[in-house]
């Protein structure tokens, strides 16, 4: 079967650890020019098995950390196996075709076969790893959504001690959150976007406890028209503030100006 | 109410991947690498 060439997207490299792991991936395998001489007592068959061995175990771990994720739902879910079989699919023509090099590592024929089956192994593998990287930044978001609809609770909350409880669901949401973005936002390429992601962070963590405070102060005075304005002000920006975080985890600027901010 | 946080030990996909995918791809290269000489390929054939 002739190996089919990957389907390639565009695909803008966000993170420095993304950017590296891949760049390095795909660092053009037909570039080794330095023949590695068999050693004494070495076998030409173990470096076929060696591959085999670490390509099982990559579509192990990739098959336990898809399971894993709790986001990996329908035609996404569909992709990324997909983008795992293309891997598996590519990666045994590999071992294959490492088999028939082997045989005569002279061959120029059976080079450029191994070098073609390597490439399509390894531009498979970039393919699936960038699928899992959007991936990773889809549970983010989700986080970010979860902590925004705790937010939209905490304005229809009709006891002070509901906006206690949902108060202290958002401070712990708005940890989770850091937790999970901390490693993310100090690796990206572009150094504007961890400006502006920084930036909604601080919106955030400042306007929730004047959230907090204006919406329970309102409970016990509905009619006062300043507080309702503090209350709906700190709700805009908070708003606001999950707006630009994931724009700047989707790749875009988080411009604060962009976003309809009246200053 | 949530609370379904998403656990940051399970983010970073790539991260948990990214081993393996170097490990892969240097047995890859190793194996393209390496040049038999005739005494090499003629104990090769025997063992097959």
């Amino acid at each position: 079967m002739v190996p089919q060439p990957p389907q390639r997207t565009e695909f803008h490299f966000q993170t420095i650890t993304v950017q590296n792991l891949l760049s390095e991936l795909i660092r053009e395998v037909t570039t080794i020019t330095e023949a590695r001489p068999l050693q004494p007592g070495e076998s030409a068959e173990s470096f076929v098995i060696d591959v085999e061995a670490k390509l099982e175990k990559f579509l192990q771990n990739a098959e336990i950390t898809l399971n894993e994720c709790p986001v990996l739902t329908g035609s996404r879910k569909g992709l990324l196996q997909s983008a795992l079989s293309d891997v598996e699919r590519t990666g045994y023509q590999m071992v294959e075709v490492g088999r028939e090099l082997i045989k005569d590592t002279s061959s120029s024929e059976r080079r450029r076969r191994a070098v073609e089956a390597a490439r399509n192994l390894l531009s498979t593998m970039v393919r699936f790893l960038e699928l899992c990287d959007q991936l990773d930044v889809l549970m983010i978001v989700t986080n970010i959504d979860l902590a925004q609809e705790e937010y939209n609770g905490l304005k229809s909350a009709t006891t002070e001690q509901e906006i206690y409880d949902r108060y202290r669901a958002i401070l712990g949401q708005i940890e989770e959150i850091e937790t999970s973005t901390r490693r993310r936002v100090g690796d990206l390429v572009d150094p504007s976007q961890r400006d502006d992601f920084l930036a909604a962070r601080a919106l955030l963590k400042t306007h929730t406890p004047i959230l907090y405070g204006s919406t329970k102060a309102l409970l016990h005075h509905p009619t006062n028209a300043g507080l309702r304005e503090n209350c709906e002000y700190a709700h805009q920006e908070i708003n606001h503030a999950f707006e630009m975080m994931r724009r700047v985890l989707n790749g875009q600027s988080g411009d604060y100006a962009n976003l309809g901010h009246a200053g | 109410r949530n609370g379904a946080n998403i656990s940051p030990s399970k983010l970073m996909i790539v991260e948990r991947l990214a081993g393996n995918s170097r490990q892969l791809r240097a047995a890859v290269e190793e194996l393209l690498s390496i040049q038999m000489s005739l005494d090499d390929m003629t104990v090769h054939s025997i063992n097959d």
